[in-house]
């Protein structure tokens, strides 16, 4: 009798302590790993990526994968649209003149969003101190990425046309010097060139940001064809991506030095700009929104031969990440 | 119960109780988060509902841009941070803080850019160039608003399904909280109920027939050693309990004959009191009845207690009709008040008995609202006859007192009025002129008056020795027809002067002499016939002496005063022979008198054997009487009687020679002495004090007597004696005859003086004819 009543309060005792099911099941993948190559930038932007592989996080789902750094995220996805990787990190601009131009991509996940991370560096000495004083400036952007969609918006709601302006086209990593040589004025760009742009003008630079004009959206994208040949794989990705997600959430200080790490970074300059990025694996409205938006902008300012927006939602897949994390997935396909 | 089972069960018990407690609270830290979570959820679905209509909001103010929709975006908007607010603040540590705050963020954003959205319209509206740059502005901040709103929308979403989540596995949690532990308690009941009822049964089973053989009054049942567990302890005590119950039983027989004794000695008590012990019990329908009543009922009320055990009536039957209604009053009293009862009253039997009783009781009320008391009734008759007669007592010294007060002032008087004649006559007689019949006159009333005074004094005299104890009685011979006929001579001056019939007469043998104090028979007819002349206006008094009976050796004389006078009243004679009382008040100031003459009468008489009397018809007059016995004496016994004469006030006092020596303090009587000496043809010597006395008697004055005064300064009369008397001793002179002269009247200080060696006594005031008669035993009379 003893022995029963034991027993029965051992079973009370784990009945009380059960756990609701778990939303995130891992699958144990067997047999070989699959190989893939990922392409993607030292950016923040693409700190999940540096930690998931850092973390073997794609070698649990069965994945091997081969990285390809990129400068920056239209640079990544260059690579997969030239069949050099088959994943890329990138932001929406480059996805949406790639779309324009009739390239068959799916955007799989958001993986991260930000209203901060882009902001316009001047020189003060230039006469700047504020975006209206940005007319007649000489002003450098990298076409074709958000920095290039950022400096539009900045300009507009100062009332300032693209031809107020003396835009000068420059690559991210030319823009410090550009800046700092004065063969320009002012520079739109992003983290961490921002940030470096900044330290390195120090108290004769202006920094001009707007968190509500603008808002970056930086996804995983990949070959429509890939995709759906290789679902799995794509589940798989998805997952360690996740994995990551977690890992960022809960080890901050310890993904912060991954990532510093990996991308050979400072741990000085990586720290003061975390908090600007939202690491969150999902697919909601705002990449959609986003994309129509700067798509009229495009057709609009003729940066594009398309005078039509296309269907983005068909450029987006939620299978795979709803198959992966259901709650997630909040886009109205 | 062995040690091992009771820890065993007290260790299930524990643990039961333990786990019982944290069910218990786990049970209602579940049900909190239930309603918490309830709560996020009820506050997440307002957000999402307010998140939904300011989206409605913003896409009707980008058709219509319309103030009003902004201000109800606004105020959309401020609901939705409140909601935020309360989630924050009320419900941390529930929610996700970081999406908390990227969703407050995403909500002041959105704000944000909506405001710009409706400046930039204002400005777009008043824009006259670069109004396509506003127009691209519009469309942008729109764009991030829809974005950030989508964002919001994502955010809810996520928060929405992260409190309904929590608010499952709440619920989820108290459901299983709840199944856990009533499965819990089931199986704890049913197992301790099904072992420990095994276990206690068997045992009880043993205890049971021991009990039962107990109960049974078998108190000599043990149980037998059962072992070292808790029964066997029962066992133990039922043992040691049956010892005790043995013990209890014989302790109760001794008690109970200890109770049977106390109640004896109670009945013996209640029995032997003085009294009656009773309950009394009043019923609220009036009736009552005696519960209890000690036998001595029965002496209280001529009743046993069984004839009143249920009814009263009979011992209130005996009660004075005149005492019902006041001792009805004071139990009804009592019995409203509560107060104790105590009540005195009286019973009055068939024989005509009366006696008082003294009722106590101390009541209470009984719960069918009658009243009952305990108390006794006691027998008072013998203190309320001492109380009455002390009553009585006190009025009688009250009115002894009143009428001492009176013979006081009736004494004032009756000195004053002489006192008066007296003083009065004196300052006549020393006018001069006065011729020869006005001198007697006048000295004729002093004397008169005085002897008035000494008849007054000397009845007070007589009343004190009376009243002391100390009248003395001498008998001497005496015939009653002489007494009477000395007595009518005395008095037929007075009745003569009054026109009345003064008469008297001996019926008695003739010649016939008896032995009695014959002084105080002549006072007394005196009195009687001093009072009938007094109060005796017209008519006659006549004085009458008869032998009433006799025996060989004594007889009962008679001696009776019969007046025409005004007569007494018959209610007032009971009182004429007490002192200090007239029969009428208004007499004393008519006709004088102290009230104390016929008190003496009574009184002198009852001395010698005999008794007052009076017969009185009011306007016609009275007859006063007192009788004596006295004793026969012989025919040739006492021919002589000295005190029988007749003092004559007429006498001329006799001649004497010699000399006197006069020791005496006061100057008017060493005159009036001197005066009295020289007419008896003394030659006189005074001297101031004793002192002075012996003085001159050792320094050679030569004397043949001394009157000697008692109280003096200096050297009084006794220590002046005894000295003198010491002096003749010592010198060889021959005895002087000492003769005291004092104002100490009493029969003691004659006694006195003579034991002093003081040869005769004379009392003041002097009375010549007495004075003479006095020195003349001890001096020569002249020729």
């Amino acid at each position: 009798m003893r022995n029963n009543i034991v027993a029965v309060l051992l079973a009370v005792s784990l009945a009380s302590c059960q756990k609701t099911p778990s939303e995130n099941p891992t699958p144990i993948t067997p047999g070989p790993l699959k190989k893939i190559t990922l392409s993607y930038t030292t950016q923040p932007e693409s700190t999940l990526l540096h930690v998931a592989i850092a973390k073997g996080y794609f070698t649990e789902e069965g994945l091997e994968t081969t990285s390809l750094i990129a400068p920056f995220g239209k640079a990544a996805l260059q690579m997969v649209l030239e069949n050099k990787a088959d994943f890329a990190a990138a932001a929406e601009t480059p996805f949406m003149f790639s779309v324009l131009k009739g390239e068959k991509l799916f955007v799989i996940a958001n993986i991260d969003q930000t209203s901060t991370n882009h902001a316009i560096v001047a020189r003060r000495d230039a006469g700047i101190s504020e975006r209206g004083e940005l007319a007649g400036k000489r002003i450098g952007f990298t076409p074709g990425t958000t920095g290039d969609f950022f400096l539009d918006s900045m300009l507009t709601v100062k009332g300032i046309a693209r031809s107020d302006i003396q835009p000068v086209p420059l690559k991210p990593d030319e823009m410090l010097e550009a800046i700092v040589t004065n063969k320009v004025d002012a520079v739109s760009t992003w983290n961490y060139p921002l940030a470096r742009i900044q330290q390195q003008l120090g108290t004769n630079g202006v920094l001009l940001i707007d968190r509500q004009i603008y808002t970056e959206i930086f996804n995983v994208m990949a070959q429509q064809k890939f995709v759906q040949e290789n679902p799995e794989t794509v589940k798989s990705f998805l997952r360690a991506l996740i994995k990551a997600e977690s890992f960022v959430k809960q080890h901050k200080d310890e993904a912060q030095v991954l990532y510093s790490k990996a991308t050979n970074t400072d741990l000085n300059l990586v720290r003061p700009v975390w908090g600007e990025f939202s690491y969150h694996v999902n697919l909601d409205n705002t990449l959609i929104i986003t994309l129509e938006d700067e798509t009229r902008w495009a057709i609009k300012n003729k940066l594009t031969d398309q005078v039509v927006a296309p269907d983005y939602r068909n450029y987006i897949h939620v299978d795979s990440l709803k198959a992966v994390s259901p709650t997630t997935v909040t886009f109205n396909h | 119960m062995r040690i091992a089972t009771k820890l065993r069960v007290g260790s299930i018990a524990g643990i039961v109780s333990f786990l019982l407690l944290l069910l218990f609270i786990s049970i209602n830290w579940s049900f909190f988060q239930l309603q918490e979570a309830k709560r996020i959820d009820d506050i997440v679905e307002k957000i999402k509902v307010s998140h939904l209509i300011r989206n409605s909001l913003r896409d009707q103010y980008f058709v219509h841009r319309e103030d009003r929709t902004q201000a109800q975006w606004e105020k959309s908007k401020a609901a939705t941070l409140e909601y935020f607010q309360q989630l924050t603040t009320d419900l941390q540590g529930h929610i996700d803080s970081q999406l908390m705050q990227r969703l407050q963020l995403s909500v002041e954003d959105s704000t944000e850019i909506f405001h710009r959205i409706v400046e930039n319209g204002v400005t777009l509206t008043a824009a006259t160039s670069n109004r396509k740059i506003y127009e691209e502005l519009d469309k942008r901040l729109a764009s991030q608003m829809l974005l950030k709103d989508a964002a919001t929308q994502d955010m809810v979403n996520v928060l929405q399904k992260s409190s309904a989540s929590k608010l499952a596995a709440s619920d989820h949690k108290l459901i299983v909280t709840f199944g856990v532990s009533s499965l819990f308690l089931a199986i704890s009941i049913t197992f301790l109920s099904i072992n420990l009822g095994r276990l206690i049964q068997n045992r009880l089973s043993s205890l049971h027939k021991g009990a039962q053989s107990i109960a049974d009054g078998n108190l000599d049942y043990r149980f037998e050693n059962v072992g070292a567990d808790e029964f066997a302890d029962l066992a133990r005590a039922f043992n040691t309990m049956t010892e005790t119950l043995l013990t209890t039983q014989n302790q109760l027989q001794m008690a109970g004959m200890a109770h049977q004794e106390a109640l004896a000695r109670l009945e013996k008590i209640a029995n032997r009191v003085p009294g009656v012990v009773y309950q009394y019990r009043l019923r609220p329908d009036g009736t009552s009845c005696f519960p209890y009543a000690s036998p001595a009922i029965q002496d209280i009320y001529h009743v046993s207690p069984e004839e009143v055990l249920d009814d009263a009536s009979k011992a209130f039957a005996v009660i004075h009709p005149d005492d019902r209604d006041a001792m009805r009053a004071s139990m009804q009293r009592s019995s409203h008040d509560l107060t104790p009862w105590r009540h005195e009253y009286r019973a009055q039997f068939s024989d005509g008995t009366i006696t008082w009783l003294l009722g106590n009781g101390v009541p209470e009320r009984e719960p069918n609202g009658a009243t009952l008391w305990h108390g006794f009734i006691t027998d008072i008759t013998a203190q309320k006859q001492q109380e009455l007669a002390l009553i009585a007592a006190t009025h009688a010294a009250e009115a002894a007192n009143i009428a001492k007060s009176r013979f006081l002032a009736t004494m004032s008087h009756e000195i004053r009025t002489p006192m008066n004649g007296m003083l009065g006559m004196a300052q006549l007689l020393l006018m001069p002129d006065l011729d020869e019949t006005q001198r007697h006159d006048y000295a004729r009333t002093i004397l008169t008056s005085g002897q008035t005074l000494l008849t007054l004094l000397n009845d007070i005299l007589d009343f004190s020795k009376i009243e002391a104890g100390k009248f003395q009685m001498e008998a001497t011979p005496f015939e009653p027809g002489k007494i009477t006929q000395e007595i009518h001579t005395l008095l037929s001056e007075t009745a003569s002067s009054k026109n009345l019939a003064f008469e008297y007469v001996w019926t008695g043998p003739a010649g016939q002499r008896y032995l009695a104090d014959a002084h105080r028979v002549r006072q007394m007819l005196t009195n009687l016939v001093v009072n009938a002349i007094k109060f005796t206006a017209q008519g006659q008094v006549r004085i009458e002496a008869s032998e009433l009976e006799r025996d060989p050796c004594s007889a009962v004389l008679e001696f009776s005063v019969t007046d025409s006078g005004m007569g007494i009243p018959a209610d007032k004679l009971g009182s004429l022979f007490k002192p200090f009382t007239q029969s009428d008040t208004s007499t004393t100031r008519r006709f004088g008198g102290s009230g104390l003459g016929l008190s003496i009468v009574s009184s002198i008489a009852k001395l010698m054997g005999g008794e007052v009397g009076v017969e009185s018809v009011l306007g016609q007059g009275s007859r006063f009487w007192f009788r004596i016995r006295a004793e026969l004496v012989a025919a040739d016994e006492h021919h002589a009687n000295a005190h029988g004469a007749v003092p004559s006030l007429t006498l001329a006092p006799p001649q004497l020679r010699g000399r006197v020596l006069v020791i005496e303090d006061n100057v008017t009587n060493r005159m009036v002495i001197e005066a009295f000496l020289v007419s008896l043809g003394l030659t006189v010597t005074l001297a101031n004090d004793g002192q002075q006395g012996v003085d001159a008697l050792t320094q050679g004055s030569v004397q043949d007597l001394i009157l000697m005064d008692i109280q003096m300064p200096v050297l009084d009369g006794y220590a002046a004696t005894e000295r003198i008397r010491a002096w003749e001793t010592e010198n060889g002179h021959p005895r002087l005859p000492i003769v005291a002269l004092t104002a100490d009247a009493f029969d003691e200080d004659r006694k006195r003086c003579m034991a002093a060696d003081m040869d005769d006594f004379l009392a003041k005031p002097i009375q010549a004819n007495v004075l003479a008669r006095t020195l003349g035993k001890w001096l020569r009379t002249g020729t």
